[in-house]
């Protein structure tokens, strides 16, 4: 069987310059005694077309590696802790990286100071168990308070001298807890304020950029659903999300990144006329999403999860961030 | 230069005097008496319509033999030459259907027959089929160029199937092919049409209920088999309001009939006949 | 191959192919559409010479010719029979889960699909000694966790852990292409590999669909259609079986993906009749079978009974379901199942 052309990652013009001189096929485009040379008519076209290049052409066609699940399971990841024991443990040990976390919730049940909170422990020194990373915040909506974020660091910061102090962790921590200051951990929180669908999607166009500098690993974007509700025909607004969420999952396997969207509650009414709360933006949106939370008051579900069981976890949001219940 | 195509027609004119034996009697409950040498027949359907299970039958009908140790089996006794793009056909499946048949037919007559001389039957009526895979539209195309040698040097084939017209469109459409539905599939039956058209065989291929343009014209059926046209049309659907039940339509040019049938492991059954028109 | 310059023959020297391709004759199927003394007087070939250029194509480029009885035989040896190690499920199932064959599996987010991936995949790996590949297309569905998890809840030995999850083997794929590129390499190295492959998992084939959907183009239906060629050759030549993915969703939920608006629901009297699977209308005729599993009550979410039903099938009657629980040691027969 032999590969069309048009299911290579290649720029439609090259697709259609091939074709009106009769390419269809890849294999077609390499020497018949020497797989690993293009046809010298090939070369001609290729090279009056724009954004070609010879070197890497050939491997257009390479597969993804594939490794054993056994190497895949001995592989550490990454967690970013959450300050509730209970809440961490529905992963683990924390909100994993390597995944599309979506936070679901009525207003003011506490989604945005988790996202906050993740925040400040996505900065947590190694020599902690942390990931001494930055965040970014692309926010929707406005509801990005750096007056509450500089509260939740305050607490982080003062949890963490106490965990130095008690286990007697040592000169290397003791360094590392000097430059964990509520002014670089603010400075390392980078904030996009956007407008609607078209801003959302060209931020997440930028986000590569601003990872490769920021070496951020986590990225949240609170009210994910807000910018799509513009869109009337819904066969768009499902291409809009799916495309926005595809590049985001390619962003994370690249940068092992945790992404942490959070997602409003809407009143669905079945034709029968029973009423119900579900998650907005439906299911092709779920599917990209690896663990779905949904919060209540004071308490916490994980209700979707490849790996975990479904349950709950009882939490309190107190001024120095999320804590347990008791 | 004269020679050589002389030299061709004259092998085709041998393979007309060898004719193809008829396909009368194939499925009465559709057909009647037919269908006619060199008809084609379309069979369209939704998904779990029970089409590729039809052509099924078809063949079992085709390659058994009508007799075998005193029972009848009202087989046929001609080749077919399945040509396969959708992967749905199974021949386990075929061999399962076979079984039942023979044995079913071998107790109303009150003979028990080995299980051994059921697989050789079987076995030696598979002989009599030939299946060509396809994987992309060109192969699919040299195929059908394939079928005349084929015809030639198997004079016993009568049926030609294809399932389904609809595997490759919308990689064909990607690669500058046709894209209104009833002209693709009309140029892609024509090419088989004429490949066969010289030889006695009947033509029958499967397309799915989806396939077709949104502003389709009703296609007029063609009294006489001719190369474009088609002579019968068998739609299966599944009955709008008795569960497990289904409704073949059979139209041709002049007139309409409908039989409803159910499907279980003895393959479709045919439950009663009402004529409309 | 399809161009005429990849074929080895020695009647189309360089002139030749120069002359046809300036009359735009470039591929094997254009040079048999056209009439022999036409590519004669183009290409200054004698017409004996097209015509056994036309016949040595044909025979080098026609599908091959197999007999039934041959094809039968074939079957009848190297195929196999898997199992999803569930027992109600290989009940209700029967011959379903033989290579060869697509199978889908589609239902609502949260439904239970990878699990069930997960469970066939583990119980086939264990079982029957096989190369499980499973093609992951989200985030970190295939998680070692699970799978760890799964064999750990089994009680076997350390050993027998590590040697069944070596024997699944896993590629992440992110885009479409990606996935064209992956199927392509395993149709040439599945051949050359010691230990057979009996199963090839895609969970999902939704999640790289549906960022192709868009209302202009039909990029997202034509990369099914090669997907499902490739698909049927890979089962039928290296006799295995296809597990794939797809998402279903609610007719009524508004992100419902709108190219089936204009069709009449698939069986009127269906007991789904409010549940779609993706991936288009072409799609729905591909699998051989579809089951869908489902949650049996929608709003409590700590339940883990499942329904698996069949909704397309050509030897089982449609409808037909048992009845599953998830749990530690993957998907297991409910208990309450008579």
């Amino acid at each position: 069987m032999l590969r069309p052309l048009w299911t290579m990652p290649l720029s439609g013009h090259i697709v259609s310059k091939l074709n009106e001189n009769g390419f269809f096929y890849w294999e077609d485009l390499w020497n018949p005694d020497n797989r690993n040379e293009l046809k010298p008519s090939v070369h001609k076209i290729l090279q009056s077309c724009r954004g070609f290049s010879s070197r890497d052409f050939q491997s257009l066609q390479t597969a993804p590696a594939s490794t054993s699940s056994f190497e895949v399971y001995m592989k550490d990841t990454d967690d970013i802790i959450t300050f509730s024991k209970a809440v961490d443990e529905l992963f683990g040990y924390g909100i994993p990286t390597e995944s599309i976390v979506e936070l679901c919730g009525a207003p003011g049940q506490g989604k945005t100071q988790i996202c906050l909170q993740l925040c400040a422990s996505v900065q947590i020194p190694k020599s902690l168990g942390g990931l001494s990373s930055a965040a970014i915040y692309i926010d929707t909506n406005k509801n990005f308070f750096f007056e509450r974020f500089k509260e939740i660091s305050l607490g982080t910061v003062a949890h963490c001298k106490k965990v130095v102090r008690k286990l007697k962790l040592g000169s290397s921590a003791e360094e590392e807890m000097k430059t964990f200051t509520i002014e670089n951990m603010e400075r390392n929180v980078h904030v996009l304020y956007v407008n609607g669908h078209i801003q959302l999607l060209a931020a997440v166009q930028l986000l590569e950029k601003m990872i490769t500098s920021s070496k951020a690993r986590l990225i949240i974007i609170d009210g994910f659903a807000f910018p799509f509700q513009e869109i009337d025909s819904g066969l768009q607004r499902t291409s809009f999300i799916c495309r926005t969420l595809g590049i985001l999952s390619q962003l994370v396997s690249k940068f092992k990144l945790a992404v942490v969207l959070t997602n409003e509650l809407t009143t669905h009414i079945s034709p029968s006329g029973e009423t119900d709360f579900i998650p907005a933006l439906g299911g092709s949106f779920a599917q990209f999403v690896s663990h779905r939370l949904l919060i209540g008051q004071d308490s916490i579900l994980l209700s979707k999860s490849p790996n975990r069981p479904s349950a709950a976890a009882n939490l309190k949001i107190t001024a120095d961030g999320i804590r347990d219940a008791n | 230069m004269n020679y050589h195509l002389k030299a061709e027609s004259g092998v085709q004119l041998l393979a007309r005097l060898n004719s193809h034996q008829s396909t009368a009697g194939l499925e009465e409950h559709l057909f009647h008496s037919g269908p006619e040498p060199k008809e084609t027949i379309e069979i369209k359907g939704g998904p779990s319509t029970g089409k590729t299970l039809l052509l099924t039958q078809f063949i079992m009908k085709s390659i058994l033999p009508p007799m075998f140790k005193d029972i009848k089996l009202n087989g046929l006794n001609v080749g077919v030459i399945l040509i396969e793009t959708d992967s749905h056909f199974n021949i386990l499946k075929l061999v399962n259907l076979m079984e039942r048949f023979i044995l079913k037919k071998s107790t109303s007559k009150g003979i028990t027959i080995e299980q051994e001389d059921i697989e050789n039957l079987i076995k030696s009526s598979l002989n009599n089929l030939f299946l060509l895979t396809c994987h992309s539209s060109p192969e699919l195309f040299v195929t059908f160029h394939q079928i005349p040698s084929l015809l030639i040097i198997h004079p016993s084939v009568s049926l030609i199937l294809l399932d389904s017209v609809a595997a490759f469109y919308q990689q064909d459409v990607r690669s500058g092919g046709i894209r209104k539905i009833d002209l693709y599939c009309r140029k892609l039956v024509q090419v088989l049409q004429k490949c066969v058209n010289d030889y006695n065989v009947t033509t029958i291929y499967t397309k799915p209920s989806f396939f077709q343009s949104k502003s389709s014209i009703l296609e007029e059926f063609s009294v006489e088999p001719k190369v474009g046209k088609i002579n019968r049309r068998i739609e299966l659907k599944f009955h709008e309001s008795e569960s497990n039940m289904f409704v073949a339509t059979i139209q041709n040019s002049n007139s309409s009939t409908q039989v409803m049938y159910t499907i279980n492991n003895q393959g479709l059954k045919w439950i009663k006949m009402k004529t409309s028109e | 191959m399809n161009r005429l310059d990849s074929v080895k023959s020695p009647l189309l020297s360089e002139s030749v192919l120069q002359n046809l391709f300036s009359k735009k004759i470039f591929t094997v199927q254009k040079f048999l559409e056209e009439k022999p003394d036409r590519i004669a007087s183009i290409s200054s070939l004698q017409i004996k010479d097209v015509i056994t250029l036309r016949e040595s194509l044909i025979t080098q480029f026609s599908a091959f010719v197999k007999k039934g009885v041959d094809e039968f035989l074939d079957l009848k040896d190297n195929s196999v029979e898997l199992e999803s190690g569930i027992e109600c499920l290989d009940n209700l199932l029967g011959e379903v889960l033989r290579t060869g064959n697509i199978i889908e599996i589609c239902g609502l987010t949260g439904s239970g699909k990878t699990q069930l991936c997960l469970t066939i995949g583990v119980n086939n790996s264990l079982r029957r000694n096989i190369i499980v590949h499973f093609i992951d297309t989200s985030l970190g569905n295939f998680t070692g966790d699970r799978i760890e998890n799964i064999l750990e809840n089994k009680k076997l030995t350390k050993e027998t852990i590590k040697d069944a999850m070596n024997r699944i083997k896993i590629t992440k794929v992110r885009t479409m292409d990606e996935l064209v590129s992956t199927l392509h390499q395993l149709k040439t190295s599945l051949g050359n590999q010691e230990t057979c492959c009996r199963l090839i998992i895609i969970d999902s084939l939704s999640g790289v669909y549906l960022p192709m959907l868009n209302e202009a183009d039909n990029d997202g239906s034509c990369f099914m259609n090669h997907i499902a060629s490739l698909m049927r050759f890979i089962s039928k030549q290296f006799h295995l079986l296809f597990l794939v993915v797809n998402l279903a969703t609610k007719v009524f939920d508004p992100e419902a993906c709108l190219e089936h608006s204009d069709e009449a629901p698939v069986e009127p009297n269906t007991p789904f009749k409010d549940l779609r699977p993706l991936l288009g209308r072409y799609w729905l005729h591909v699998p051989s079978t579809r089951l869908l599993i489902h949650r049996i009550d929608d709003r409590n979410l700590h339940d883990t009974t499942r329904t698996i039903s069949v909704l397309k099938s050509s030897s089982i009657p449609i409808f037909s379901s048992c009845s599953v629980t998830i749990a530690k040691e993957g998907i297991v027969q409910s208990e309450t199942n008579d």
